[in-house]
C-alpha cells in the first residue's frame, strides 16, 4: 500500500508520463484518439498507480484485480500507463497502429496479452466486467473489476443492459468509472442523446454512486478508496467529470480532438504544456 | 434408422448435468427461454453455475465473454436467431476476436420451429457464425452425433457455435453408417453412384427418407452428412473426386452462406467443374405453419425433396 502523500506526488508524475506517451504515439501513428486518451490519463494514472492492489499477473484470474477499458478508443492511454508502470517496454508505443504491431488502434488481448480484454465497438466492456465479477463473488475470491466507459458509450442499450443485471446480482466488486468528458464523436453529450444527471439512473439500478472530479488524483484516490470500503452489496460507479484533450489548451473541450492526427507545431506544442505542469 | 424420435435440445439438456461433473468449469448462462433450452437440470445441480441474464442477448454474450476471462467454460443458450443476429457483433468483438473459450448454442435454428414463424425461425445463422473468423461451427445431425460434437467442443479451447434444432429426430448416425476417421468431418451414410447428397443438421433424416424412395425408383444416391461446418475437412474432396456424379447439397438453412457454400469453397479449389445442386431456403425469410408441412414448402422434405434430388441426378 502507498502511503496518500509520497504517492500524490508520484501519481502526478505517472499521469504526466502517460500524458507524454500519449501524445509521442499519436503524433508518431499519425491517427489516433487524442481528446478521449487524456481525459482518462488520471483515471488510468490513479488505478496503475494506486487502485490495482490485488495479485499479480501470475496470480489466478479471480485472485487478482482486473481494469477493463471499455473506451477502447482511448487505447493509447491504456498503453500508456502500461508502459509507465513497466509492465509493457516503453520502445514499444512506438509501433502504435503500425502493419505487425501489439498496439492496435484498439486493444487487442490476442496480441497483447498485458490488456485485460479487446475492445473498440463501444457498449461492450461493462457486460464483460459483470461476467467476470460475478465469477469471482460466486467463489468467493478477492479480485475486484474496474471497468472504464466513457459517457457518449452510455448511449448504448448494451451498457443499460449491464448495469441492470450487475445491480441485481450485488456485484460490489465490480467498479465502473464513467469518464464523463462531455464530447462525444459528433459534439457535445448533451446536444446528441442527454440523459444526465446520471447518478440517480445509476441509483434507480442499485448501484451505489459517487461523482468527483476525473483529474484531481486525490479524490481520484479517495473514490477507489471508498468504492472498495463501501458496505453492501451495491456494485460502485464512479461518475469522474473530466475534460476531453485535459492538458492540452488547444484540445481541451474539443469536439474536432476527438480522433485527431497531430502536426509537427501541434505536437511541440503539446508537448511543452504537458511536460511543464 | 432407429424408431425413437429425440429432439436434440431434450438430448442436450439430459447431457448438460453430467458434462457439469466431469467439467467443473462449465458455467451455463440463458436469456430467459430455460424452458426451450432445457437447462433446468442443470441449473438445479449446479445453481452457483448458472445465470439467467433475462431477454438481453448482447449482455448475454458480453457476460460469457468475461466469465471466460475467469477462466471458466461459459455456456450460451438461446435461440440461434436472437444470439446470431442480435448479438453478432459482441459474439465477433468480445468472443471471437480475443479467442476467448465460450461455446453458444443455437437453439430452434432453421425453419422447423414452425408456427411462430420468420422472426423465431433462423435461416442464416450459418452464415453469420461461418463469417467470423476463428469460431468453430457444429451442425449435428442426431443425439449420437451431438454427444459427440459436446465432447469436441469442451475439449477444444475457443469459441464454438452448435446448431440445435427442436424437430423430434430419429438416430441416423449409427446402423450401416460408414464413419470416416473424424466422424464430424463426415459420415457416410448410404452408398450409391447415380447423385451425391451432402446433408447436415437433423434434416438428414429427411434426406434419408428421400433417398431411400429414390432407390425403389432406381436411382441410388450417397449420402454424406457434415457436422463440422467450419474448418470444413479437406478430405471432402477426395470423396467428391472419387466419383462423377453430380452433386446435391440439402440444408434446413439459407442457400447462401450455409453448407453449400462452404463446400463450393472447398471444391473450387480443386479446379474440377463441380456444380453444386443447391436445396435449401431461398433468398427469403421463412414463415408460419406445421413444421413438416413447412418443410415440403421449401423442398426439404416428402415428395417435394424427392423430385428435387431426382432432378439433381438428371443434370
Amino acid at each position: 500500500m502507498v502511503s496518500r502523500d509520497a504517492g500524490t506526488t508520484r501519481l502526478e508524475q505517472l499521469s504526466k508520463n502517460i500524458r507524454i506517451h500519449i501524445l509521442e504515439q499519436i503524433y508518431q501513428a499519425g491517427s489516433g484518439h487524442p481528446g478521449g486518451s487524456l481525459s482518462c490519463a488520471d483515471i488510468l494514472a490513479a488505478l496503475y498507480g494506486y487502485g490495482l492492489r490485488e495479485g499479480s499477473e501470475k496470480s489466478l484470474p479471480i485472485d487478482r484485480d482486473h481494469v477493463i477499458l471499455s473506451k477502447g478508443h482511448a487505447a493509447p492511454a491504456l498503453y500508456a500507463a502500461l508502459a509507465a508502470v513497466d509492465i509493457i517496454p516503453r520502445e514499444e508505443l512506438r509501433t502504435l497502429r503500425q502493419l505487425g504491431s501489439r498496439l492496435q488502434g484498439h486493444p487487442d488481448r490476442s496480441r497483447l496479452p498485458q490488456v485485460e480484454m479487446s475492445t473498440g465497438s463501444l457498449g461492450q466492456g461493462l457486460s464483460v466486467g459483470v461476467g467476470l465479477a460475478w465469477r469471482i463473488k460466486t467463489k468467493g475470491r478477492r479480485g475486484r473489476v474496474y471497468v472504464v466507459v466513457g459517457d457518449g458509450e452510455l448511449n448504448s442499450g448494451q451498457v443499460w443492459e449491464a448495469i441492470m443485471l450487475a445491480g441485481v446480482l450485488g456485484l460490489s466488486n465490480l467498479v465502473a468509472i464513467v469518464d464523463a468528458n462531455e464530447i462525444q464523436n459528433d459534439g457535445p453529450v448533451a446536444s446528441i442523446l442527454d440523459i444526465r444527471p446520471y447518478g440517480p439512473k445509476f441509483v434507480a439500478f442499485g448501484w451505489a454512486v459517487r461523482e468527483l472530479d476525473g483529474h484531481n488524483l486525490a479524490e481520484l484516490c479517495d473514490s477507489l478508496d471508498w468504492s472498495r470500503s463501501q458496505e453492501g452489496d451495491a456494485p460502485r460507479m464512479l461518475v469522474a467529470h473530466t475534460i476531453k484533450g485535459r492538458g492540452v489548451s488547444f484540445m481541451e473541450g474539443k469536439a474536432e480532438w476527438h480522433s485527431h492526427a497531430l502536426s509537427q507545431e501541434q505536437y511541440e506544442l503539446a508537448m511543452e504544456e504537458v511536460s511543464g505542469r | 434408422m432407429n424408431a425413437t424420435a429425440v429432439s436434440l435440445r431434450d438430448c442436450y439438456g439430459s447431457a448438460l448435468p453430467e458434462l457439469g461433473a466431469r467439467f467443473p468449469g462449465i458455467v451455463v448462462l440463458d436469456a430467459d427461454l430455460s424452458s426451450s433450452t432445457r437447462t433446468k437440470g442443470f441449473k438445479q445441480r449446479f445453481p452457483d453455475r448458472y445465470l439467467n441474464v433475462g431477454i438481453a442477448e448482447q449482455n448475454l454474450v458480453g457476460v460469457a465473454a468475461g466469465i471466460a476471462l475467469a477462466g471458466e467454460i461459459p455456456l450460451v443458450n438461446t435461440f440461434a436467431a436472437f444470439l446470431t443476429r442480435r448479438a453478432c457483433d459482441q459474439i465477433a468483438i468480445s468472443v471471437a476476436y480475443p479467442h476467448l473459450n465460450v461455446k453458444f448454442f443455437g437453439f430452434h435454428a432453421g425453419i422447423n420451429l414452425g408456427e411462430d414463424g420468420a422472426t423465431q425461425q433462423s435461416v442464416e445463422d450459418l452464415a453469420i457464425m461461418r463469417g467470423i473468423p476463428g469460431i468453430r461451427v457444429f451442425s449435428p445431425i442426431d443425439a449420437t452425433d451431438l454427444n459427440r460434437t459436446l465432447e469436441e467442443v469442451l475439449t477444444w479451447e475457443g469459441p464454438t457455435y452448435v446448431r440445435l434444432s427442436r424437430f423430434p429426430t430419429r438416430a441416423v448416425s449409427d446402423g450401416e453408417v460408414e464413419v470416416g476417421h473424424d466422424p464430424l468431418a463426415w459420415k457416410v451414410l448410404e452408398r450409391g453412384d447415380d447423385l451425391c447428397v451432402f446433408t447436415t443438421g437433423t434434416v438428414t433424416e429427411e434426406v434419408l427418407r428421400a433417398t431411400a424412395e429414390l432407390r425403389t425408383m432406381g436411382t441410388n444416391c450417397q449420402v454424406v452428412a457434415v457436422t463440422r461446418i467450419k474448418p470444413l475437412a479437406e478430405s471432402i474432396r477426395e470423396l467428391v473426386t472419387l466419383g462423377n456424379s453430380p452433386i446435391a447439397v440439402v440444408e434446413e438453412h439459407s442457400v447462401f452462406g450455409g453448407l453449400a457454400d462452404a463446400l463450393a469453397e472447398l471444391l473450387d479449389r480443386t479446379r474440377l467443374d463441380h456444380r453444386l445442386h443447391r436445396i435449401g431456403i431461398p433468398d427469403r425469410f421463412g414463415e408460419s405453419g406445421p413444421p413438416r408441412q413447412l418443410l415440403e414448402h421449401f423442398k426439404l422434405s416428402g415428395q417435394p425433396l424427392v423430385s428435387e434430388l431426382l432432378r439433381a441426378s438428371q443434370r
